[in-house]
Order: structure tokens, then C-alpha cells, then sequence
């Protein structure tokens, strides 16, 4: 098996990052904005992958990249929790997720 | 000058009065305010008579009495060296300034102790009003007569002018008396401008002159005798802010262009129109240009003498008065008018420097003048508020004091001796004659000729005055007859007084046919006139003028000034009986003429729309001066004011400024308000935005590399 270079990890990553950047702006359903921010996280987690194991031999071990990983999906876990039940009180207010209907932009002006 | 306090008490003691009054009269009542408020002029008048007395023991010794000054201190002190301003607060009583203010206290006090009696009925708060402001003018007065320099005498003339509004306006309530009472202190300050501007040239002369200015009387008089030696541009100055205090006297004492206040001030209480408008106020012109005798004889703007426009002016408001006059229904309007006339003989005397002559008539007009203004406020007191002539008629049985008034007073008036108003007005009209006689000059006779015209109407409108109000069939009802209210002892004893004071007065002017050294006011205010006129200086140097070209020879006849001076005297002889006569004669036909129009029955009213009715009007209205300076003066500035505020209120200020600077704020927070569409994604957007601009600031800046 050939070695997975870092050069592809970090453009993999910086894509994955980019989709999600696209999906935060230009998308109007609020769930799928949702969805992106996650990517965007995940995008990062997986730069940080690469990062650890390319520095493997030089620190030691690419333990403490790892762990860094594993804190930072609990903490998307967390936000998203708090991300859905803000999208239910949207729903709630304005009977549905798009973030452009009339009582979603009400806060306007 | 000795240094005295008697200058400063005479002036402060009613304004004294004022403060006593003013404050305390609602609360103590009437009686206290009338004691307070007569009593107070009544002792400034016996302080002067007892200085009067002193300077009669003094000329009688032949030692020479100078005057008496108190200087109060500083006042303003502006300015170091040639360019200051050092005007002292300091009153002087001198000659002449004692003779006016026996005259405003004198009289004064006599109107004090009539309003008593006529403003009875009233209630407390409005009669300690009335006389607290009849205090005040009384002190102000005093202050404009007693003033040792411009700047006191402009105060007083100021503060007569504001009580004059105080006391035409008193009855406010009342819309037209209150708008009479702006109209008399407006048209003031009309003058009253004219007057700052004169000071204020006079300021800048005396700069040019002296080592520094203070708005002294001396210093104005000198500036007078100096005029030789000052160069062209500053004798045209000269001219020019003698015109200018001419201008603000004009205002002040009712001649043309400013009279028109006059006649509506008969909107005032009579006691008022007696007390300001009779004995006082419009007397401070006359007052002010023979206080400054030696300046306005030189002053000239041009070849323009400014005292023959003085006289001139005079003369022709003395006619158009007395034109006015004879057709007015309102027996207060009569007076009014008459006043008005009186003092355009006074500035004739004034402009043809015969100012002893003038302060003369100043005297005796003071007189009769009251005494006719306090008779007809009887009169109207008695009918219960009327003053329309044509209401009245056959009251001679039922008023006798006042028929006793008018008949005396009206007689003076009209220059019949003996009583008071014929010496005086002789001997302004003869100083006239003299001054055509002097000249040559054509203006001069003109002016004689209208003095005499406005002599015979005199005659003829008090004539009718007093045949309308006193004899003919009555018009009043039977009821109204039963229902007379006559004069008490408050009203009564006043009018007395002024009768025998309108008899006598005449006498202290005798003329110089009858008297060896001239008439004896004249001596007596000697001193305190600042110039003399020389006659025969005058007509000498005319007659060497006229000799000189057209027989030269006689030039050099041996006693020829001798010769010379006899003729002057002859001339002089038989001139002063030729303008007495002719004074005699006009006084008589006017009488007659109008005790014969108007003893039976009124004559008939002209029918509307006549040539008699069209003139009639004109001259009720006073040669419609009034209409004239409605359409013109008020009107323009009305229009004036209409277009700025269409084009400068509304279209600048609440338009484009106000209105705009909303809209405008509008327009861009419109512009803004695309940004926030309350979409959430597009704060992303905005957040991403900024923090890829932070980043390539960091990245430019080298930071972050």
C-alpha cells in the first residue's frame, strides 16, 4: 500500500472545508446549513489527522493529535444538540426551516 | 459752578415717588398714594423756587449766580487718551434748566393734585398705577432738563418716552388706547435713532477736537465757537449730527415727519394729555436745541443753515396743524393739533435764534395749554366720558368754571392780550420778521406769512372750540343736563391756579418797545444760552454787502456807522409795531370770524362726496400723513416680511434645512437597510467576509507569515 501522502490530507481537508463554507452561505434550508458547519469541523478534525501523523516520529507518537480529535467530536456532538434545538424553535416560530421565509427575517432593517 | 446736592434731589425726589408709590399705593390705598405722589414734585418745585428766589436776590445784588452742579462719580469711562470716552453722571441746574424745571414740577404738581379729583372713581391698584407712572415721568423730566451732559439728557428723554407709552396706554384693556401707546413710543424711537447717531457723530468730532470726549454740554457749545477753525469734512459732520438730534427732536416734540403720534395720544387719560403732551415732553426738543445754542447756530451741511430748516419745518407744522385743527369734532383732538402748532412756533423761534423768545413760549404754552387740556378733561368728566364736540353745546350756565377756563385759556391761546399767549407769540413771529428784514431772503417772509395764517386760524378753531362746547342750542338731553358731574375742589383748585397764570404770565416778556434792556426772561436766562443773536451785526453786514456794490461811496461818508446805527434803531422801532399790529389784527379777525360762525347754531356738515367733505377729510387726517406712512412705510415692510418668510423661512430654513436633513437621513438608511435582510446566512456571509479581511491584514502587515 502506498503511503498517503500529507500534501493529499491537507487538500482533501481544505475541500471538505470549502463544501462546508459553501453550504453555511448559500444554502437556505437551515438544516443543511447545519450539516455543513459540521463538515467544517470535521474538515479540521481530519487536518489535525494528518498533521499528527506526519509529525509521528519527530514528537514521539501521534497519540496527542488523536486525543485532540476525539475533544473536539464531543464537543461537535455538544453543539450540535444545542444547533437542532435551536432549529425546532425556528420551526416552532416559523412553521419551517428556510431561513429566508418572512418570519425567519423578521430581524430585518 | 457751586457743588450742591439741590441738582440730583430735584431729579431723584420723584422717582422717589415712583418707588413709594409703586410699591406700597395697591396696599395703602389711594390716599396715600395721592399724598405721596403730589407731595413729592411739589418739593422738588420748592427746592427750585427757593433757588429761584436766591438767584433773584443774587442778579438783584449784581452778584452773579453760575449754576449748581452734583456730580455723582463715573459713569462711562471708555478709551484712554484722544480716543476716550469719559461721560460723568452729573447734574446741573443752571438758568435754564431751573426755569424748565420750575415749569415741568410746577404745572406738574398742578396736574398731580388734579388727577386726584379725576381719576377718583377708579380702583386702588390702577390709581397708585397711574400715579407711580406720573411720578416717573415727572423724574425723568427732571433728569432730561437737569441732565449735565448728552448721555443724562438722552436717559430722561428715553424714560419720558417709555412713560409716555405707559400713561396714552393706560387704559390697555382697550385695544386702540394700547395701540396708540406703541404708536406714540415707535414713532419716538424713531427720533430716538436719529438722536444716537447724532450723539454718536458728535462723539467722533469731539475726538478730532478735544483731548478726549465726554458728551459734555460745554464741550458741544465750543465745538460751536470752533467751527472756524475745523476743516470742511468736519463742518459737514457738524451739519450732519445737528441734523440728526434736529431729526430725533422732530420726534419728540411732534413736528413734521414725526407728529402723527400726537393726536392719537388723546387715547390717554386727560390729565395725561395735559401733563405730557401740553407742558413737557414735547418740549424737550425746544429744550435740547437751546441747550446747544452755539452748536446749531453754526451748523450747516452745505450752504444749508440747519436752523432755517428748523424754522422752516416749524412754520410748516405749525400751518398744517392749525388747518388740521379747525376741522376736528373731538374737543381733545383740537388740543391736540393746537399742540402740535404751538410748538412749530416754537422751532420757528428756535431756527431764527431768538431762543429766549422761544423758551418764552415754552412757557406761557405750558400755561394755557394745560390749563385748556385739565378745563376740557373737566368738561368731559362733567358728561360723564363724551368729547365729541358736536354732542355738546349751551354748557356756559352749567359749567362756569370751565366756561372761566376755556374763555381764558382759548383767549391766550389765540394770542389776544392781555393774557399770556400774544407776547410770546409776537415776539417769535417779530424775531422771524426781523431775521427776512436781516436776510432779504424770501424764505423768511414765507415763513412770517404762514406764522401769521396759523396765528389767524388759532384764533378762528379756539373760537369755534369754545362757542361749540359752551354756547348754541345744547345738544345734550334734559337728562343728561340734570346729570352733569362738576368739577371738585381736586380739579378745581388747579385750574384756578393756571387761569391766573395764563393772565399774568404774558408779563415776564414784555417786549423791548415797552422795557428798556429787552424782555425780562430774556435777561434772566442770559447766561445759560449758550449764544446771542446780533442783530444788528446782521443787518449791518447785509447792508455794507448790498452798499458795497451799488453805491460804494457811501462807504466812506464820514459817520456813516453812526448813521448807520440810527437807522437800525428806527427800522427796528417801527418793525416790532408793524408785526405787533399785524398780530393784534389776525388775533381779532380770527376771533370774530369765529364767534360769529359758531355762537348760534353749528353750521351745516358738507355733504359726502363734495369738494368741501374730500377737503375736510384731508385735513382732518392731517394732510394724510398717516395714510401715507400706512401704505408706504408699514405696508412695504409687511410686504418685505411676507416675501422672507415665504422665501427664507419656508423655503430655506423649514424646507431644504429641516425637512431635508430628515429626508436625507432616510434616504440613507435606506441604502443600508439592504444589508440587513434578516437573513441569518447572510451574517455568515458577513462574518466570513471580515474575518478573510482580518487575515489579509495580518498577512500584509507581516505578522503572520
Amino acid at each position: 500500500m502506498s503511503e498517503l501522502s500529507f500534501q493529499s490530507v491537507s487538500l482533501i481537508s481544505a475541500a471538505l472545508f470549502s463544501i462546508g463554507v459553501y453550504g453555511v452561505l448559500a444554502r437556505r434550508n437551515l438544516l443543511i446549513v447545519l450539516m455543513s458547519v459540521e463538515l467544517m469541523l470535521n474538515a479540521g478534525n481530519l487536518m489535525l489527522a494528518g498533521v499528527a501523523r506526519m509529525n509521528a516520529g519527530v514528537l514521539g507518537d501521534s497519540q496527542a493529535g488523536q486525543v485532540m480529535i476525539l475533544m473536539s467530536m464531543a464537543v461537535a456532538a455538544c453543539e450540535v444538540a444545542v444547533g437542532l434545538s435551536i432549529v425546532i424553535a425556528l420551526f416552532r416560530h416559523a412553521r419551517s426551516v428556510d431561513v429566508a421565509s418572512p418570519k425567519a427575517t423578521q430581524l430585518k432593517g | 459752578m457751586i457743588e450742591s446736592w439741590y441738582p440730583f434731589l430735584v431729579a431723584f425726589l420723584p422717582f422717589l415717588g415712583f418707588m413709594l408709590t409703586g410699591a406700597f399705593g395697591r396696599k395703602l390705598g389711594k390716599t396715600f398714594s395721592a399724598v405721596v405722589s403730589c407731595a413729592l414734585p411739589m418739593l422738588s418745585f420748592s427746592l427750585l423756587a427757593s433757588v429761584f428766589l436766591t438767584v433773584l436776590v443774587n442778579d438783584a445784588a449784581d452778584k452773579p449766580w453760575t449754576g449748581m452742579e452734583c456730580v455723582l462719580g463715573h459713569w462711562i469711562s471708555f478709551g484712554t487718551g484722544i480716543r476716550s470716552l469719559d461721560v460723568p453722571f452729573v447734574f446741573r441746574l443752571d438758568r435754564l434748566s431751573l426755569f424748565m424745571g420750575m415749569i415741568v414740577t410746577g404745572v406738574g404738581s398742578l396736574i398731580h393734585v388734579y388727577s386726584a379729583g379725576y381719576m377718583a372713581d377708579v380702583s386702588d391698584t390702577r390709581f397708585s398705577r397711574f400715579f407711580a407712572y406720573l411720578n416717573l415721568f415727572t423724574g425723568m423730566m427732571m433728569v432730561l432738563v437737569t441732565g449735565g451732559n448728552m448721555l443724562l439728557m438722552f436717559v430722561g428723554w428715553e424714560g419720558v418716552g417709555l412713560c409716555s407709552y405707559l400713561l396714552i396706554g393706560f387704559e390697555y384693556e382697550e385695544d386702540w388706547k394700547a395701540a396708540a401707546g406703541m404708536k406714540a413710543f415707535i414713532v419716538n424711537r424713531v427720533g430716538d435713532l436719529a438722536f444716537i447717531l447724532g450723539m454718536l457723530t458728535i462723539v467722533t468730532l469731539e475726538w478730532g477736537v478735544f483731548r478726549g470726549a465726554n458728551l459734555g454740554f460745554d464741550h458741544i457749545n465750543e465745538l460751536g465757537r470752533m467751527v472756524g477753525s475745523l476743516d470742511a469734512s468736519s463742518q459737514w459732520w457738524l451739519g450732519f449730527a445737528a441734523l440728526c438730534l434736529f431729526i430725533g427732536a422732530t420726534g419728540k416734540s411732534a413736528q413734521i415727519p414725526l407728529f402723527v403720534w400726537l393726536p392719537d395720544a388723546m387715547a390717554g387719560p386727560t390729565p395725561v394729555s395735559a401733563l405730557i403732551h401740553a407742558a413737557t415732553m414735547v418740549t424737550a426738543g425746544v429744550y435740547m436745541i437751546v441747550r446747544l445754542g452755539a452748536f446749531f447756530a453754526v451748523a450747516a451741511i452745505g450752504d444749508v443753515q440747519i436752523l432755517s430748516l428748523v424754522a422752516i419745518i416749524g412754520a410748516l407744522t405749525a400751518f398744517l396743524a392749525a388747518t388740521a385743527a379747525v376741522v376736528q369734532t373731538d374737543i381733545k383732538k383740537v388740543l391736540a393739533y393746537s399742540t402740535v402748532s404751538q410748538l412749530g412756533y416754537m422751532f420757528m423761534g428756535v431756527g431764527a435764534a431768538a431762543y429766549g423768545a422761544a423758551v418764552f413760549h415754552l412757557m406761557t404754552h405750558a400755561f394755557f395749554k394745560a390749563l385748556l387740556f385739565l378745563g376740557a378733561g373737566a368738561v368731559i368728566h362733567a358728561l360723564h366720558g363724551e368729547q365729541d364736540m358736536r354732542k355738546m353745546g349751551g354748557l356756559s350756565k352749567h359749567l362756569p368754571l370751565c366756561w372761566a377756563v376755556f374763555l381764558v385759556g382759548g383767549l391766550a391761546l389765540a394770542g389776544v392780550p392781555p393774557f399770556a399767549g400774544f407776547f410770546s407769540k409776537d415776539m417769535i413771529l417779530f424775531h422771524v420778521y426781523e431775521r427776512h428784514w436781516e436776510t432779504q431772503s424770501m424764505s423768511w417772509l414765507f415763513m412770517w406769512v404762514l406764522g401769521v395764517g396759523s396765528a389767524l386760524l388759532t384764533a378762528f378753531y379756539t373760537m369755534r372750540m369754545f362757542c361749540m362746547t359752551f354756547y348754541g342750542p345744547t345738544r345734550l338731553s334734559e337728562d343728561e343736563l340734570a346729570h352733569l358731574h362738576k368739577p371738585g375742589l381736586r380739579m378745581a383748585a388747579p385750574l384756578q391756579v393756571l387761569i391766573v397764570l395764563s393772565v399774568v404770565g404774558g408779563f415776564a416778556g414784555l417786549p423791548a418797545i415797552f422795557m428798556k434792556d429787552g424782555f425780562y426772561l430774556d435777561r434772566f436766562l442770559k447766561k445759560a444760552i449758550p449764544v446771542r443773536h446780533n442783530a444788528y451785526k446782521a443787518w449791518s453786514d447785509h447792508e455794507k454787502a448790498h452798499l458795497k456794490e451799488t453805491q460804494p461811496e457811501k462807504l466812506k461818508e464820514k459817520d456813516f456807522e453812526k448813521h448807520l446805527k440810527e437807522h437800525f434803531h428806527h427800522e427796528h422801532h417801527s418793525k416790532e409795531w408793524f408785526t405787533m399790529i399785524i398780530s393784534l389784527l389776525v388775533a381779532g379777525a380770527g376771533v370774530a370770524m369765529g364767534v360769529m360762525r359758531y355762537r348760534d347754531e353749528l353750521p351745516a356738515e358738507p355733504e359726502a362726496g363734495s369738494m368741501q367733505a374730500v377737503g375736510a377729510d384731508f385735513l382732518k387726517e392731517a394732510w394724510a400723513f398717516d395714510e401715507f406712512y400706512q401704505t408706504v412705510i408699514v405696508g412695504g415692510v409687511v410686504k418685505i416680511s411676507k416675501g422672507l418668510h415665504r422665501w427664507v423661512d419656508e423655503a430655506i430654513f423649514d424646507q431644504s434645512l429641516v425637512d431635508g436633513s430628515g429626508r436625507l437621513s432616510l434616504w440613507i438608511s435606506e441604502l443600508v437597510t439592504v444589508f440587513q435582510n434578516g437573513r441569518v446566512t447572510w451574517a455568515a456571509v458577513y462574518m466570513a467576509l471580515g474575518s478573510l479581511a482580518v487575515l489579509g491584514t495580518l498577512l500584509y502587515s507581516g505578522l503572520v507569515s
